[in-house]
């Protein structure tokens, strides 16, 4: 899962940015509003935490924004502004969820998956398909209520496919949601990954569809 | 004495008018009697010339009229319009009014009116005349009266009119006095009135269409009141900067000192610093507007986002959140106050709650009633009425802020409103607010 957190407090940012990165998500970093607004224009993310005071921009602006222009991720905005017409306001222009400073690191990552779910229609943090079971939460695999242990790039990969369920999706669509801006590796990385995690979970689930990319499809809908 | 300015100017015209009017009356009745009188006089005087130039004396040294005044008056019996003419103290003539009757002439001077008696007590007023004939050793004396009534009813009948006449003006002053009044002061009347309105927050300023003398009256209230204002919204912006600047570096430390092995006593000192500043955040952003003039505020106008910021928060939890807002309910309290409030007591209610949450509002009389209920566990009866005095103990249990019930405890503290907790029909915890209607005046 690849999230974009817009938080012009250097501290904080890099702290909750490696917080998210342990929990699996794919973290890029905007100190300022003009930033955020770029990279949620040009770059595809799962979900968006958006500090209300950014410099340059304020976020409530550019929450607006996203929203008239059809931007449909899901927003979490995270602020010092703890009081409830802020939270209405907040709500109003488009976020999805809300987290006032301080708190808890682990409730934004909690919040942060619960949200991309819900983006996905899926309300559960358990995700099976076929004979494969995925803690969206924990960052677990289980084969046949058997757990497996999946490195945190072959996790990320399948949990997106999981979420994307009976749809194809693209290599360079993995790419950018399993890696973080800065880094461009060679498309023949997706495959070795696919590769990897077909084989630890002994299971031909993941479909390679020439020419597109990689679906995992519900064994009804197969 | 604190009488009103209408009653002042009204007891004045009215003293003025009803101390005038006599005084008036009383000049003008004596000035017509004065008048009638000499008028009277006149008559007399003229009568008195009359006899005298036709008074002759014969051989015999008897006094002779050559002609009588030939007024019927002088022939009426006791008509009081009498002459008399004496020589030497005696009676020698007299009027066929007075019949066998003498009048006592009066010690006057010659031609000057004097006041008499005649038959029957008859008030008379009549003037004297001294000749002296040809031919006649002594001087005889003329005397010629009218009847005083005569003076006695032209006044009278003079001062009935008068009486009715003033009386007429001194009504007809009055009520166009008090009207006056009324007229000059509506526009007093109506300053005040948007006063009233801006105290309870019917109007956020007074009216400047007034009178040019007070619209600068009202102007200049307007004045002040945007400058308290003012005040008040840079106070709180600033409280509440430094609240917000406080918040992200205290967020920070409660990230770090999750990998510390103190991190569990510490992140409850953090906790502490941020209800510390919520609670300050929230008197500052609320005591200004508490104390202010009112605004009134559309209750459910108010609530429909904070509801929408609800069910989002909790929307993994699958809540139904049923809200009655009549919309045409108002309260007396500044809405982002009141969206702090029922913000604060619905997420409360959605967090305890396992299927639903009401919220409720109705008029009771002249005040408000906002209820918010649950179906959740509630609290204990023991325990509800110290969930206010107490702050916030019970509402530490869930994850969250934990600040909830402290800011409505100031909220309600602030803005006078009465908080009551019972068992709510759905099972959990029922939380009732009654707004109070009007201001006291």
């Amino acid at each position: 899962m690849r999230l974009l957190l817009a938080e012009d407090d250097r501290a904080l940012a890099d702290g909750l940015a490696s917080v998210l990165a342990q929990s699996g998500f794919t973290v890029d970093q905007a100190d300022c509003g003009l930033k955020a607004d770029f990279l949620v224009r040009t770059e595809s993310y799962d979900l968006v935490i958006l500090d209300l005071g950014l410099p340059r921009r304020d976020g409530l602006s550019l929450l607006r924004d996203w929203r008239e222009a059809g931007y449909h991720q899901p927003v979490l905005i995270l602020t010092a502004r703890s009081r409830w017409p802020d939270k209405a306001a907040g709500f109003g222009a488009g976020a999805d969820d809300y987290v006032a400073k301080p708190f808890e690191p682990m409730e934004v990552v909690m919040r942060a998956q619960a949200l991309i779910r819900r983006s996905r229609g899926q309300s559960q943090p358990l995700l099976t398909v076929g004979a494969i079971t995925v803690d969206m939460n924990q960052g677990r695999v289980w084969v046949d209520g058997r757990p497996v242990t999946l490195t945190q790039q072959e996790y990320k990969m399948l949990a997106y496919l999981m979420l994307s369920k009976d749809r194809v999706v693209s290599r360079t669509e993995l790419i950018e949601h399993v890696y973080a801006r800065d880094r461009d590796p060679d498309s023949n990385v997706v495959d070795v990954l696919i590769g990897r995690i077909r084989r630890r979970l002994g299971s031909d689930l993941i479909e390679t569809v020439r020419g597109r990319g990689f679906v995992i499809r519900t064994p009804d809908a197969a | 004495m604190r009488l009103s300015i209408s009653t002042r100017l009204i007891g004045i015209a009215v003293v003025t008018t009803l101390a005038l009017l006599p005084l008036f009356g009383y000049a003008l009745s004596r000035a017509f009697l004065a008048s009638a009188e000499s008028s009277f006089d006149r008559q007399i005087d003229a009568y008195l010339l009359f006899l005298a130039g036709r008074l002759d004396s014969n051989k015999e040294g008897d006094i002779v009229f050559s002609r009588q005044p030939g007024d019927d008056r002088f022939e009426q019996l006791h008509s009081g319009w009498y002459w008399q003419l004496s020589k030497s103290g005696k009676v020698q003539e007299t009027s066929r009014s007075l019949w066998d009757e003498t009048l006592v002439p009066p010690q006057a001077p010659p031609r000057e009116p004097v006041a008499l008696r005649g038959p029957a007590d008859q008030a008379l007023r009549g003037a004297t005349l001294e000749l002296t004939l040809g031919g006649l050793a002594e001087p005889v004396n003329l005397l010629v009266t009218g009847p005083r009534q005569q003076i006695d009813a032209e006044v009278a009948s003079f001062n009935w009119l008068l009486v009715r006449s003033l009386g007429l003006l001194g009504l007809i002053l009055v009520v166009a006095l008090v009207a006056q009044i009324r007229w000059g002061l509506a526009p007093l009347r109506a300053m005040a009135e948007g006063l009233r309105q801006v105290r309870s927050g019917t109007a956020p300023r007074l009216d400047v269409r007034l009178p040019s003398d007070l619209s600068a009256v009202a102007r200049a209230m307007n004045e002040v009141l945007a400058h308290q204002e003012e005040l008040l919204e840079r106070g709180r912006s600033v409280a509440g900067n430094l609240a917000h600047a406080l918040k992200t570096p205290l967020a920070t430390i409660r990230m770090k000192i999750d990998s510390l092995e103190a991190g569990l006593n510490l992140r409850a000192d953090v906790a502490q610093i941020q209800r510390i500043v919520d609670h300050h955040l929230t008197l500052a952003a609320a005591a200004g507007r508490a104390s202010g003039p009112s605004r009134r505020t559309a209750l459910g106008e108010s609530i429909e986002p904070v509801l929408a910021a609800v069910r989002m928060l909790h929307a993994d939890r699958r809540i139904e959140l049923h809200a009655e807002l009549p919309p045409e309910l108002r309260v007396a309290v500044d809405a982002q106050d009141l969206q702090e409030l029922v913000g604060n007591l619905l997420d409360n209610a959605a967090k305890w709650a396992r299927t639903r949450v009401d919220l409720r509002a109705a008029r009771r009389g002249d005040d408000v009633l906002l209820s918010i209920e649950d179906d959740g566990p509630g609290i204990a009866e023991s325990e509800r009425v110290q969930v206010l005095s107490r702050g916030l103990r019970l509402d530490e249990q869930q994850p969250g802020s934990g600040l909830g019930l402290a800011i409505v405890k100031d909220l309600a503290r602030l803005y006078r409103l009465q908080i009551a907790f019972e068992r709510a029909p759905l099972g959990g915890l029922g939380v009732n607010i009654r707004f109070p209607g009007e201001l006291p005046a």
